[in-house]
């Protein structure tokens, strides 16, 4: 085992402790649990347009099905967890969240293939210890229905994760080059992730200084608006309008 | 001579169009390519798709016509948030943010984007982008022209009046007073998705009464000169884009509906909503009316046309046919922003010099299927392919056997209805097919109707004044004939009424080979044609999304060209 695969196994155990310390804690926040599956919903929806896109531009026809499968699998992960979601809120008396709506990072167009497929590999492959973890630990609670859904969807996503890394390896070519494509993926998530904590603080610096513009033109433009009449009638009277032609006939022939 | 690419985008409904040399080449609206439903990014994939199939490339086209104008709208909703002080706190860095953080460079964007010089991408208004697609596509030498919305860069509602190549503005209704705006924020508080649930009011109306009229002339004015007010404590599209009402509003009808619940509309609550969705039908109606009528007035044109979000509601287009004096009415079938798309391709194209585009005998000016590649991937998928000598035939024995099929065919469709390109088809006669189509299928709301699509030559028989410039692109209701209102239960609605869609050999040749299929073994040549899509998802696009499809709905059979496609091992 190479250094580099040793810190990436310990990183991951690192991430799979501080996960098991605190989901107990965070599934027993009110609401916070439906918030989450609903979440897991709208991830599954983006997952399944990325995996359409990539069918439609696969050059190959037994990719083309296999992402074609894969997205139906994720439409129907979708609906499950959002089903979930609903019926939780629904006990707590709660408005349920709308169906899940989810964009898309076009990956597979910024990407490429072999990128794609150790992107997706990475995500099949952290969803599915997620999901373990929570089968567990629904499981303990006696929360036997929401044990069953991650259970149900456990066994896909341990296919997605095989096949995807399969496919990698088949087309760089071996092992080794696949574990070097699951690095740059990894890194390009880390810089992903860091180019998001850079927008978040950059939206949270804009909105701050937008408010402060607010604040101070907000209320002078308040005024302004009273004494504005707010008009509804027809803005742009009309300069003489051409003569109609009643001996015309309306009627143009329709091209085909 | 002029290669022209519209682009509608950055609100919702992105799309492009493409016009070469005076002729409508291709409209692609983005959510069909990108598959997310009322996709707003810019639709760079929709472009590309546009030339490649014109065979063309970027650096071919010798305009782009974006159709809004960025530093209006940004103007618009920086003065409409500020004035709406203090109770756009929370909106108003939301809105600048997003027109300063990318809208208002859209013009830059897109030449970047598609590789073209900037000084080839130009801008036009929003309601001019609509009117354009209106009469510039309608069979029409001149006419009144109606844009009606939620809300362009300042406009709600524009006057036209259009006359060969060139349409004059003769008057104009601004924001916050708004049809659209009304129509969405009552969508939103009888618990529908705004800019989605629209057609649901439009169905639901018709399951009630319009007996909140007083409360509803409390919420709009409506003027004799065709104008309409909107009483502004109402609404909240100030404050908070989602929702569009206020408290106010609440006080005035009652809490909103709660958007999980099941419709009961046999119980007092929904009953009273469904009220509440007549009152607003029954007053955009008027509202539409008055603007109609003061067209006519103003032009004196025999000729109306439609276009902008509100032209969709088919049942308020009916009364205008019958009540504003016009002799003719046209709707534009993209009608909503995606329309903005090709009416700003075709009014470079008239700036540069080309003639105007002959009218619109079909909306089928998306991309083609694949019928080759849908084979080869249905046996990847291990699903049974067959190709079948009598394909219209075949198509309309399973559909007279209660089989409900998927029917793809040529290129997709311009705008939210499926024409017979990208449909699934059921017996007009068989109220079993249509349960199974709203609860297994499209997982919809029980009381929303479907839509019958007959042959022209027989269309009289059936329906009450199909013949019309707005029934081939299923823009307006017709009421169903009374000798055969119990036989098409499937495509009648609660009033009676259907949207009907009248096919021709020009219009949809493969549907209309089908409808006379089934003229021969129902009895009517009609069928239930609604979109092939599933719940929350665009209508289907190509080969892939059509296969998608059957794997995961209890649909019978897909039929893509002359292949039949079913389940099971091949």
């Amino acid at each position: 085992m190479t250094r580099s695969r040793a810190r990436e196994g310990t990183v991951r155990a690192g991430r799979q402790a501080l996960v098991r310390l605190v989901t107990p804690i965070v599934w027993r926040v009110p609401g916070h649990g439906a918030r989450k599956l609903y979440g897991f919903a709208r991830a599954e929806q983006g997952s399944r347009i990325d995996l359409l896109q990539a069918a439609q531009r696969t050059p190959s026809l037994a990719r083309r099905a296999l992402y074609l499968r894969h997205a139906l699998d994720e439409t129907r992960h979708a609906r499950m967890f959002w089903r979930r979601s609903t019926e939780l809120l629904l006990a707590e008396q709660r408005e349920p969240f709308t169906a899940p709506v989810a964009d898309t990072e076009a990956l597979f167009a910024r990407l490429g293939e072999v990128r794609f497929l150790a992107f997706v590999h990475r995500g099949e492959r952290r969803g599915r210890q997620q999901f373990e973890l929570y089968a567990r630990h629904f499981g303990a609670r006696g929360d036997a229905r929401t044990r069953a859904l991650f259970e149900a969807i456990l066994t896909d996503e341990r296919r997605h994760e095989s096949y995807t890394r399969e496919l990698l390896v088949e087309l760089v070519g071996g092992e080794r080059a696949a574990r070097r494509e699951l690095g740059r993926a990894a890194a390009w998530e880390a810089w992903r992730t860091w180019r998001r904590a850079g927008r978040a603080v950059a939206g949270a610096v804009y909105a701050l200084a937008m408010t402060a513009i607010y604040l101070v033109a907000g209320p002078i433009a308040a005024i302004g608006a009273r004494f504005r009449r707010r008009r509804s009638r027809w803005q742009l009277e009309a300069a003489a309008p051409p003569a109609a032609d009643p001996a015309a006939d309306p009627a143009r022939e329709a091209a085909s | 001579m002029a290669a022209v690419l519209g682009i509608s985008g950055e609100y919702h409904d992105a799309a492009a169009a493409l016009v070469v040399d005076g002729v409508i080449v291709a409209a692609v609206q983005e959510e069909r390519l990108s598959r997310v439903k009322n996709d707003a990014r810019l639709p760079i994939d929709a472009a590309r798709a546009c030339l490649a199939h014109a065979g063309l490339a970027a650096g071919d086209l010798d305009r782009v016509v974006f159709y809004e104008e960025p530093i209006e709208k940004l103007e618009r909703v920086m003065v409409s948030t500020l004035c709406a002080f203090p109770r756009s706190l929370r909106q108003f860095p939301r809105a600048i943010g997003a027109q300063l953080g990318g809208k208002v460079w859209v013009l830059d964007r897109i030449a970047e984007r598609l590789g073209v010089a900037r000084d080839k991408v130009t801008s036009t208004a929003h309601h001019r982008a609509h009117a354009a697609s209106a009469f510039f596509t309608s069979p029409y030498p001149r006419a009144a022209v109606l844009t009606v919305d939620g809300v362009g860069e300042a406009t709600s509602t524009a006057l036209w009046h259009g006359v060969d190549g060139e349409l004059r503005e003769l008057g104009r209704i601004e924001y916050p007073h708004s049809l659209g705006l009304l129509y969405a924020g009552l969508t939103a508080y009888l618990g529908f998705e705004v800019n989605e649930g629209e057609y649901k009011v439009m169905g639901l109306a018709a399951h009630g009464q319009p007996r909140l009229r007083d409360e509803l002339d409390k919420v709009i004015r409506l003027h004799d000169d065709g104008t309409f007010e909107l009483e502004l404590s109402y609404f909240a599209h100030f404050a908070d884009a989602e929702l569009g009402f206020g408290p106010v509003l609440e006080q005035l009808l009652g809490p909103r509906r709660p958007a999980h619940l099941a419709w009961e509309l046999e119980t007092d609550r929904d009953r009273r909503y469904a009220d509440i969705a007549a009152t607003l039908q029954q007053v955009t109606e008027e509202a539409l009316l008055g603007l109609a009528r003061e067209a006519r007035r103003r032009t004196g044109e025999a000729c109306l046309c439609l276009a902008g979000g509100v032209a969709l509601n088919a049942v308020a287009n009916a009364r205008i046919a019958r009540e504003a004096g016009f002799e003719r009415v046209f709707v534009h079938p993209a009608a909503g922003d995606a329309g903005g798309a090709l009416g700003a391709a075709i009014l470079g194209s008239l700036e540069l010099g080309d003639r105007r585009p002959a009218g619109l005998a079909s909306a089928a000016l998306g991309l083609p299927i694949d019928v080759g590649l849908a084979s080869a991937l249905a046996g990847e998928l291990g699903l049974r392919v067959r190709p079948s000598g009598d394909i219209a035939t075949e198509v309309a024995t399973r559909v007279a056997e209660g089989q409900i099929v998927a029917f793809c065919q040529g290129r997709f469709e311009w705008g939210p209805r499926a024409l017979g390109q990208r449909s699934i088809l059921a017996n007009p006669a068989d109220p079993a097919s249509r349960e199974r189509l709203n609860r297994a299928i499209k997982r919809r709301e029980p009381f929303r109707p479907f839509a019958p699509a007959v042959l022209r030559e027989h269309a009289a028989r059936f329906f009450v004044g199909a013949d019309s410039d707005m029934t081939p692109f299923m823009t307006t209701v017709c009421p169903v004939a009374e000798p055969y209102r119990d036989r098409l239960a499937a495509v009648r609605h609660v009033d009676d009424s259907a949207r009907v869609q009248l096919v021709t050999e020009g219009s949809a040749p493969e549907l209309a080979a089908v409808l006379t299929a089934l003229d021969r073994t129902i009895g009517m040549p009609i069928a239930l044609n609604t979109s092939l899509n599933g719940a929350g998802e665009p209508i289907v696009a190509n080969e892939i999304d059509a296969l998608g499809f059957l794997m995961s709905h209890p649909i019978d059979a897909l039929v893509v060209g002359d292949l039949v496609i079913t389940r099971g091992a091949a």
